[in-house]
């Protein structure tokens, strides 16, 4: 029994670290090169998921994992050219804050057009089924997938990163971006191209999460602190960074999910008495409930201790 | 901020005449209005409070709602305490929130200060998360979905149940700490902070402990906004713990940047400008948060000194008998911005209602053809030829109009910096 | 004679790279020495070891017999060292005034300073003004730093450092990128303001270092070559050999 919900918590951990991944790739390695902590990130992972929507309604599902990355790639590449490069000039924290501004419209453009409340994005039923069975639990064949996806577009990235030459550019902007633009590589257009990519990405993991999860106006603010946890516990500019801060993030929030105790219970099982019960207050509440305080004190250490993060380069 | 200065008569008569108004405004004896008056005070307040840090200190803060919430939920504690027959002044309740404010905020900023830029904005940013999460679950200080109930106590001479006393008493502590800010900004600590945002590293090889100092500006921020939240407490009665989401810490920074990092007193501006925008717009439209983002936007591309910014331009400009060469470019801009916002506000008042369910049982009971919008006083056909003409010649002549004086500004910027 | 400031067996590694060896220097209450030496030889690095910018990886620095190693840039300073910075480094949006006030307040024990009222502070605007009279920078005083010319921003700089009350100042090339007539100047502010204070001046302009300075220490490769009079210096064949050939060739 325990054994079993060791099994099914890894397994939901892995994936969502890795759905996690599909988000933050994109925003880590815009930060590494622009030096700009995109806001509205999250929201391209959101947009991604009610064109994935407004595909499964129209074309059906798999088109939607086709035109949701190109569509939100294609808004990418107009936020970058037409927003972001406008306000460059005056610095990281106008850019900063321009993302910040678009994160509140995108929310509100979703809602003008799709209400308030989530939409009915479905599974499939080609996918809709258990994958296989761990004691008592079933488990769901769509969560698999959204995993293989991820790994699928983890080795594109690596192998775009590695071996084309946008990609090379791309991996030595982020280390210097001076020495790459004075060795007349086109800077502008690498960013605008790693921009596009990233809410490309980040589009594509929309669509399909968006089918499993709730697709609803708040995803994009409900995920986008938790892919921040992910980039600055990983390090920003990261990439291996941002795969081990998602798998770590994800896990432990499954986990931590399942524990239903509470301090001051954990106090009294191993003979520490009532005291901590009698005090109340925060130690009373159960751990399942804070688990939510994981992510955030993790990122809180990472910033004191190394702000470098855990594969960081720089500080 | 440019620590230049405009001309002090201007100033203090602009400063006089809106101190008058505030005190006059309960005059009207509109009780929607001196509400709403309370709500902007003690906004701008909160958000004069952030802007030490980042105006002053430069230093962006993504978590200010922490701060603000502390102050609330100890005075509604307070509150309660004087209700249950402890003898606390009521009119120091703002004095011990601030207190704690302080105290949580040096600690909070003791390892915030830490780090810079964008590190430091992510610090804040997990203390307020860490804050909020907490809030949420510990139902016996917070006191869960239904929050936490008090009611203001008389005290001395002062009776507070009515909206004016509670609107003059927020007046009265804004100010207060309004012209306190004044005081510290414009004393010598107020120049090392902003040197130190400007130079720390310079600032540290003269001796100075920068740490410190940013300890101490992140502390007195935080205080002036746990105040901030504690007039709220009094105002309100009652808070939950969803004052600790994100989303306030967000409107606080949309505040201060629609106002005006760089200007004195443009962060409460840009305040008031918000919260008047939500009652007065968010009574008219679903949509008026998307056009406060669009706003916030077009201030960071187009004015990224605020509002505050614009109105310090301009004033200067009429003191230095500029401002006729750049009128007709300001009069056909306006314009062309007036004739962009009716069109967008136009297709997304139309997008808004035709994708509504309201508007989806109106079209299965006309037999699924698009029945006529209204809007403005006018029936518009979602589908209509005449919508499409519309919205594209408002926008076209819009386009127009404003390319043409964005060059004659230009133009006219180029003409005086010849003749200097 | 004391010594003001000594380094021994001082050295500084980035990563891999050893920028810094093994030095020693001595410099000797109220001389003005010089340090000598090729780009890349170490004085920078050796400037941010002192000022506590950078702490050495191994040895011991003294400021009048007491270990600064280590120690904050705050610190170091309140300790009776001033730096100036190669790169020009003013506040460049406040008023030359302001500038050279935050110098000034730390000197007077304002560290806190909320009010400009009373003796101490009346004290503080006269210093303000001797120094801006000092750096002929009087008629600036309301101007904003960065509006200054390259030179003027030089000689702020200058000021700032010598507005702290340093009893030992050192100097990072304060007349790079000057004309003769500017340097020529600048010099004559310098001998001016540090009569009675130690100095320690990295500077390229052979002309201005021997003509400044009572002493020079020559540092190549990150350690010091040899240190003497200028006429001893002149006279070095290795220092000849290592650096003043290479510079007169």
């Amino acid at each position: 029994m325990v054994m079993d919900y060791f099994l099914v918590s890894l397994l939901n951990g892995v994936i969502y670290g890795l759905m996690l991944f599909m988000v933050s790739s994109g925003l880590t390695l815009i930060f590494g090169m622009m030096g700009v902590l995109n806001f509205a990130h999250a929201s391209f992972y959101m947009i991604g998921a009610y064109i994935g929507y407004l595909c499964s309604l129209h074309l059906g599902f798999y088109a939607g994992l086709v035109i949701a990355p190109l569509v939100v790639g294609a808004l990418g590449v107009f936020s970058e050219r037409l927003l972001l490069r406008r306000v460059r000039p005056q610095g990281h924290t106008h850019e900063l804050l321009l993302t910040f501004g678009l994160f509140f419209i995108f929310e509100e453009v979703i809602k003008v057009f799709f209400g308030n409340f989530a939409v009915p994005y479905q599974v499939p039923a080609g996918l809709d089924f258990a994958a296989f069975s761990v004691g008592s639990i079933e488990y769901p064949f769509y969560r698999l997938f959204i995993g293989v996806v991820a790994l699928v577009m983890f080795v594109a990235i690596l192998a775009v990163l590695q071996l084309t030459r946008l990609g090379i550019v791309v991996r030595a902007a982020v280390h210097r971006s001076d020495m790459v633009a004075a060795l007349g590589h086109n800077v502008p257009t690498v960013f605008t191209a790693l921009f596009g990519g990233g809410a490309a990405l980040a589009g594509l993991a929309g669509a399909v999460a968006g089918a499993f999860f709730p697709t609803s106006p708040t995803m994009a603010s409900d995920l986008g602190t938790l892919v921040f946890v992910v980039v600055v516990i990983g390090g920003l500019g990261s990439l291996s960074g941002a795969v081990v801060g998602a798998l770590l993030i994800g896990v432990v929030t499954s986990f931590a999910v399942g524990l239903n105790v509470s301090l001051a219970s954990l106090a009294a099982s191993l003979g520490l008495g009532d005291t901590l019960t009698q005090m109340g207050g925060l130690f009373t509440v159960s751990l399942s409930s804070l688990a939510g305080t994981i992510p955030y004190l993790l990122m809180l250490l990472i910033l004191l201790l190394r702000p470098s993060g855990l594969l960081g380069e720089r500080s | 901020m440019s620590r230049v200065m405009s001309s002090p008569v201007a100033r203090y008569a602009w400063l006089a005449a809106t101190l008058l108004l505030l005190v006059l405004l309960p005059l009207t004896d509109s009780a929607t209005l001196i509400n709403v008056a309370t709500k902007c005070l003690i906004a701008g307040l909160f958000a004069m409070g952030f802007n030490l840090l980042w105006g002053q200190m430069g230093l962006l803060s993504f978590g200010h709602a922490a701060y603000l919430g502390i102050g609330t939920f100890a005075t509604l504690h307070m509150m309660n305490a004087i209700d249950e027959g402890w003898g606390l002044p009521a009119p120091l309740l703002p004095v011990l929130a601030g207190a704690l404010g302080v105290v949580v905020g040096a600690l909070m900023g003791w390892f915030a200060s830490r780090r810079t830029g964008i590190y430091f904005a992510m610090i804040t940013l997990a203390v307020a998360e860490l804050t909020h999460v907490i809030a949420d679950k510990w139902q016996g200080f917070f006191g869960g979905e239904a929050g936490v109930r008090s009611i203001r106590t008389d005290w001395w001479l002062f009776g507070f149940q009515d909206a004016t006393s509670v609107y003059y008493y927020c007046l009265v502590w804004s100010v207060l700490l309004v012209i306190a800010l004044w005081a510290l900004l414009r004393s010598p600590f107020g120049l090392l902070m902003y040197a130190l945002r400007e130079n720390e590293e310079r600032v540290r090889f003269l001796g100075y402990r920068t740490h410190s100092i940013k300890v101490v500006g992140f502390a007195v921020s935080a205080g002036v906004s746990a105040v901030a939240g504690s007039l709220m407490a009094f105002m309100n009665e009652s808070a939950n713990a969803s004052m600790f989401a994100t989303l306030t810490s967000a409107e606080v920074v949309l505040n201060t940047v629609i106002g005006g990092s760089a200007v004195f007193l443009g962060p409460a501006l840009g305040a008031a400008f918000n919260t008047l925008f939500g009652y007065y717009i968010g009574g008219l439209s679903h949509f008026w948060l998307l056009y406060q983002g669009l706003i916030f936007v077009l201030v960071i591309m187009y004015a990224p000194g605020g509002l505050g910014g614009l109105f310090s331009g301009a004033t200067r400009q009429a003191r230095e008998g500029r401002l006729a060469h750049h009128a007709p470019a300001y009069a056909v801009g306006a314009l062309a911005s007036l004739l962009i916002a009716v069109a967008t506000i136009t297709v997304v008042e139309l997008v808004g209602t035709v994708m509504g369910s309201s508007y989806r049982v109106l079209r299965l009971t006309s037999g699924e053809t698009w029945p006529p919008v209204s809007l403005w006083g006018i029936d518009w056909h979602p589908l209509g030829i005449g919508t499409f003409t519309f919205v594209l010649v408002l926008i076209g002549a819009g386009t127009v109009l404003l390319r043409w004086a964005m060059a004659s500004h230009r133009q006219a910027l180029d003409r005086i910096g010849s003749e200097t | 004679m004391t010594s003001a400031l000594c380094l021994t067996g001082v050295q500084k590694r980035f990563g891999a790279t050893e920028v810094l060896k093994n030095v020693d220097l001595d410099i000797r209450e109220g001389e003005r020495h010089a340090l000598l030496g090729p780009n890349g030889a170490g004085k920078s690095t050796l400037f941010n070891l002192i000022s506590g910018r950078d702490r050495p990886s191994a040895g011991s620095i003294t400021l009048f017999d007491q270990e600064i190693a280590g120690l904050t840039p705050a610190r170091v300073n309140r300790l009776g060292l001033g730096r100036s910075f190669q790169i020009t480094n003013v506040v460049a949006g406040v008023s030359v005034r302001d500038n050279l006030l935050l110098g000034v307040m730390g000197l007077h024990g304002r560290r806190w300073p909320f009010s400009r009222r009373g003796q101490a502070w009346r004290r503080i605007e006269e210093s303000v003004d001797e120094v801006l009279e000092r750096m002929r920078l009087s008629s600036e005083r309301d101007r904003l730093a960065g509006d200054l010319t390259y030179s003027q921003q030089r000689s702020l700089e200058i000021g700032m450092t010598l507005a702290t009350g340093p009893r030992v100042i050192l100097l990072d090339e304060p007349t790079a990128g000057m004309s003769r007539e500017e340097t020529s100047h600048t010099i004559e502010l310098i001998e001016q303001a540090t009569v009675g204070k130690t100095l320690l001046i990295v500077e390229h302009d052979m002309e201005v270092v021997f003509r400044l300075a009572d002493r020079i220490s020559v540092l190549v490769y990150g350690s010091v070559l040899s240190t003497g009079t200028p006429e001893q210096i002149r006279a070095d064949a290795r220092v000849q050999e290592a650096y003043l050939g290479e510079a007169t060739a």
